[in-house]
């Protein structure tokens, strides 16, 4: 017997987190889309009709995915701050390997590709409704090609924003695994200091450098001379490239791989 | 089949066992007594793979607990004392619970089941503690595992139930399991166990077979004031004193549980002494 990944124990773990959870998946799409049927609804209400253009629309999605998507990793393994349903969840009979890749696939692909269906059911209805109402010929937000719009949070392509989100939501699921209580407030906290420290980091990393600012990122320094003229001077490529490469594909999978092993070691 | 060696654990600075030693042989029903607050749970939680020593060794059936191989989560199961069962239909929480457990006999939960009374068709968000106790008791001893730990079980359960768990748990008993009871209603043990074990202030301080409880101790209601020299432990009733003695007939006498952990708490030292001649 393999005790770390064997699929016939997985094939029953997913059975029963499948019919456990029943009720909850669906009634959480439902809330998801009774969220956005209001909020674009009451906009439908309004006058302006470039609140329905393509640039609102990406802004209604990444806004409703981050605030769901993390609030719901918050809570993923919420049952680990509760004794008896703890004692319950680890003394199932498979590996954690396989307990975390079950709650994994469901909470986090099963969630995004949910939210992504229910968030273009309720634009298609609304952006639709909007182009007859107002006469004008929004295009429907397409999460699939998402690069086709304009970011508009910063400079990049848009599918970025989404290399972001799986960080931020990993965060919050590691936070539900490590802290038995509280762990949505704490992963809130902790992002939040997080950001703080950051801004910190950069202020100080700026009074060591000559007079100027950050231009287009922050791998590229702007220096004013004292002759009134500007230098621009970047990281090294294969720097940049590294570190980019390490916050697109390393970053999220080293927050999950470090949310099985404080679940592989958590106890009551 | 347990082996608990030179076991330390605490919460944070609180010190809940230092230095315990001791081994659960398969063929035995094993009660844990102890106050409320002295480890009973937490030695369950840790041999359970649920806690992790904070010194020494625990091993169970040759697997190191905390791993929580499924292997060995195949073979044990615990009916904590506060428990959590999904809001489903008890035939739906056999049918996806059970695959987990290959020594599972679906006969023996329903069984049980029906000997508790309980509708197989309802949920169990839907039955009262009890009712769903019994249900997990139930589902317990149908796993057929080979270490079951069971933590306060008859906490919830009426008189009838309590005897009715004792024959279920005697019936359950064979010479490759081995069954662990913890429980501070002393008299819920009575004519279940063979063997008992005391905690008291961080250590075991008794573990000793019920047989050779009653070849080496007598226990008794006297109204002769001349009995009370002899005892080891006595207290008095509202009419004549209960008396632990030693057993100088020979004959194996009937054995007041209460009294053994009442008489090991006064003076652990002295028990152990008398039992070990």
């Amino acid at each position: 017997m393999n005790h770390t990944f064997e699929l016939s124990r997985m094939y029953f773990l997913i059975r029963k987190y499948i019919y456990e959870n029943r009720k909850a998946y669906p009634l959480l799409f439902l809330a998801i889309g009774g969220f956005f049927i209001l909020w674009l609804g009451v906009y439908l209400l309004f006058t302006n009709p470039n609140l329905f253009n393509e640039r609102f629309q990406v802004g209604y999605y990444f806004t409703g995915l981050f605030l769901s998507g993390c609030l719901y990793g918050g809570i993923l393994f919420s049952e680990l701050g509760s004794k008896p349903k703890a004692i319950n969840y680890l003394m199932i009979p498979v590996s954690s390997l396989e307990k975390f890749i079950c709650t994994f696939f469901f909470g986090v692909l099963i969630f995004f590709i949910g939210y992504s269906v229910v968030f273009y059911i309720v634009d298609a209805t609304a952006v639709s409704i909007a182009n007859m109402k107002y006469g004008t010929q929004w295009t429907i937000l397409n999460p699939l090609a998402i690069d086709r719009y304009e970011n508009v949070f910063f400079d990049g392509p848009l599918s970025y924003v989404y290399y972001i989100y799986f960080v931020a939501q990993a965060f919050f699921i590691l936070s539900s695994i490590y802290f038995s209580k509280h762990s949505l407030f704490k992963a809130i906290v902790g992002l939040g200091l997080l950001w703080v420290f950051l801004m910190l980091f950069f202020l100080l990393i700026r009074n060591f450098l000559p007079p100027g600012w950050f231009y287009q990122g922050i791998d590229t320094y702007q220096i004013l001379e004292p002759s009134g003229q500007t230098r621009v001077v970047s990281l090294p490529s294969a720097l940049t490239g590294a570190l980019a490469f390490y916050f697109k594909f390393l970053l999220a999978p080293s927050l999950w791989v470090a949310a099985y092993f404080k679940l592989r070691e958590k106890q009551l | 089949m347990i082996s608990i060696q030179n076991f330390h654990f605490a919460y944070r600075r609180n010190t809940v066992f230092e230095d315990v030693t001791a081994t659960m042989k398969p063929g035995h029903i094993y009660g844990i007594l102890g106050r409320n607050g002295t480890g009973k749970s937490t030695l369950l939680y840790n041999i359970a793979g649920l806690l992790y020593p904070t010194g020494g060794k625990i091993e169970v059936m040759g697997f190191s607990p905390h791993k929580r191989e499924s292997s060995f989560l195949q073979d044990i199961f615990i009916i904590p004392e506060e428990f959590y069962l999904p809001d489903i239909p008890v035939e739906k929480f056999v049918q996806y619970y059970s695959p987990f457990y290959p020594k599972f006999d679906k006969k023996v939960f329903l069984e049980h089941v029906q000997g508790f009374e309980i509708p197989v068709d309802s949920t169990l968000q839907a039955m009262s503690y009890g009712q769903k106790k019994k249900v997990l008791i139930s589902f317990g001893i149908a796993t057929n595992v080979s270490v079951l730990l069971m933590d306060e079980p008859t906490n919830g359960l009426d008189i009838i139930s309590k005897s009715q768990l004792k024959r279920i748990i005697a019936g359950a008993i064979d010479e490759n399991k081995c069954i662990l009871v913890s429980s501070h209603q002393v008299k819920d043990l009575e004519n279940l166990i063979d063997e008992v074990i005391i905690i008291n202030a961080t250590k075991i301080i008794l573990k000793e077979g019920l047989e050779n409880v009653g070849k080496k101790l007598s226990f008794k209601i006297s109204f002769d004031e001349d009995d009370l020299e002899d005892a080891l432990y006595s207290e008095s009733l509202l009419r004549g004193n209960a008396i632990v003695s030693r057993n100088t007939i020979g004959d194996e006498s009937g054995i007041d549980l209460e009294l053994l952990y009442k008489a090991t708490m006064a003076d652990p030292l002295k028990m152990q002494t008398v039992l070990v001649d």
